[in-house]
């Protein structure tokens, strides 16, 4: 059972947090990690494990966003929201998917930048319906029959709730044959269909498991930041995901949710530094990856075989 | 078991197969020898899938399985090994395994989200499938050990068990004894002797010519 207990520790940490602060705009900043450590976590299907390279993701984010936005704004209940976010994330990845992902890794990168690009020109022109560049505010919030949370602590415990269930979900797959296989695909695609395994299959669940995440991620965003405007759902954010990502370590659950929450507090942190901030954040995601080629969660496993090795 | 007519292959205007026809019966070891570039392992290639040939007819107990995808061709009973070793490097010794053991056990995506107790009875199977395959070779004692730290030699030997476990009815192995010392090599043939003896499977060795 060890293992258990760091997970336990985080655990207790994330819930302690609201007793340390109740500030307002430091929650609303933890609510908006953990929302990016889901995104990420499902990027780490197609990216960290299968091996195909997305920039779709921020994308699949906004869709899900502007869905439940447009949604709820037009009066629907909220509870509809997650799965109308869904099933045209579903959709969306299929149709980007089931062509491309025959085809080599560096074709998806290509085709999910242009979607990426078409998803938010579409946010950007369709001023009637998503806001244009100005984005959409005062969203209905989370509601299921008359309850929902109250103000950023309680969206906080809602949001850390979801995270526990994406890194459980994610979790579960790691250890079966779906997760397996996805590895074994990135490892070695011709070995792993020799070993039984339907690469094109499995790299089009990857993606399409992973746009879920970013589409449930998405829906949470809007119901619970309460504003969407395209910047959030940007090229830009696509890279940033991707960063996150690799400073965390690639594959790895537990770095994931470290690069997300780690990257979107980073900033804030280094504000004081006014326009140089951004400099340091570079020579800082640049130094992670010269030093620690497996991300800020590889740290564990170099601790970890060390002390085997001492035995 | 697999039988093969006129299987041919061209590389440009090189014919690098030329109608080539073959039977494996079933329950033997049979090996296939010549020098470099004689085109053992593109024969090889041919028969699994892994690139196709241009014309011909492959037939393994009666399916015709030309021009079909690899995981197909794995899931008739077709296994086979590297010249180049291609082991999952991000898995363990026993997830390697896990990997080939896995296509004979159904499992669904529902399952495993929600953790079924099916679900749960599928993956010890796909774990002993995986052990007993281990064992079979002699590494059932690194099963938890990270691929990439076996020795050489024994990360042929987990190809071979990764190819065993997906229960084939054939197994080709490309040069399994490169780079191996004497030793090394006659226990993988006490392995591959083990192997035929266990299942009434065949196996069929690619081998160069020591020249």
């Amino acid at each position: 059972m060890k293992g258990w207990l760091p997970i336990a520790l985080v655990a207790a940490a994330a819930l302690a947090v609201p007793a340390v602060t109740r500030d307002g705009y430091v929650m609303q900043l933890l609510n908006i990690a953990i929302l990016n450590a889901i995104v990420v976590m499902g990027l780490n299907f197609a990216t960290g494990w299968t091996g195909q390279i997305n920039f779709g993701q921020a994308a699949f984010y906004g869709l899900g966003a502007y869905a439940t936005a447009i949604a709820t704004k037009s009066g629907l209940p909220w509870i509809v929201t997650p799965v109308l976010s869904v099933v045209i994330v579903l959709a969306a990845s299929l149709v980007l998917g089931l062509p491309t992902l025959r085809l080599r890794t560096y074709y998806l990168a290509m085709t999910t930048i242009g979607f990426g690009e078409i998803v938010r020109l579409v946010i950007v022109h369709w001023e009637p319906v998503t806001g244009g560049t100005s984005g959409l505010r005062a969203i209905p919030g989370i509601t299921v029959l008359g309850f929902g949370p109250q103000g950023q602590i309680q969206h906080y415990y809602l949001l850390l709730t979801a995270l526990a269930l994406a890194t459980l979900v994610a979790a579960r797959i790691r250890q079966s044959a779906l997760g397996r296989a996805m590895i074994a695909t990135k490892d070695s695609e011709i070995a792993a269909e020799q070993s039984g395994v339907d690469t094109a299959r499995t790299k089009l669940l990857a993606f399409m498991i992973g746009a879920v995440y970013a589409g449930l991620a998405g829906c949470l965003y809007a119901s619970s930041i309460r504003f969407i405007s395209p910047d959030s759902f940007s090229g830009v954010q696509a890279v940033l995901l991707m960063t996150m990502l690799i400073v965390g370590g690639m594959g790895s659950i537990a770095g994931c949710i470290v690069g997300a929450v780690g990257l979107t507090l980073l900033p804030e942190v280094l504000r004081f530094l006014g326009q140089w901030y951004l400099v340091l954040y570079g020579l800082g995601v640049i130094v992670v990856i010269v030093v620690l080629p497996g991300g800020l969660a590889s740290m564990a496993g170099t601790f970890s075989i060390r002390r085997e090795g001492a035995k | 078991m697999v039988s093969a007519r006129g299987v041919t292959r061209r590389f440009g205007g090189l014919v690098a197969l030329d109608g080539v026809d073959l039977d494996v019966p079933e329950g033997i070891v049979q090996a296939i020898i010549g020098p470099n570039g004689s085109g053992k392992t593109t024969l090889l290639n041919a028969l699994s899938g892994a690139s196709h040939a241009d014309a011909g007819s492959i037939r393994i107990d009666g399916h015709e399985i030309f021009r079909l995808k690899p995981h197909r061709i794995a899931r008739f009973g077709l296994a086979r090994t590297f010249q180049n070793i291609r082991i999952f490097g991000d898995l363990s010794v026993l997830e390697n395994v896990k990997v080939a053991s896995a296509c004979r056990v159904p499992t669904s995506f529902f399952g495993i989200v929600s953790s079924t107790a099916r679900q749960k009875h599928s993956e010890a199977d796909i774990e002993a499938r995986a052990r007993r395959a281990l064992d079979m070779v002699g590494l059932g004692g690194r099963a938890d050990h990270r691929s990439t730290q076996l020795p050489y030699a024994q990360q042929r030997l987990l190809e071979i068990a990764r190819a065993l476990a997906s229960d084939p009815k054939v197994m080709l192995l490309d040069e399994p004894a490169a780079g191996m010392n004497m030793t090394e090599s006659m226990t993988l043939l006490d392995t591959i002797a083990k192997l035929k003896r266990a299942a009434s499977r065949s196996c069929w060795l690619n081998t160069t010519f020591a020249s």
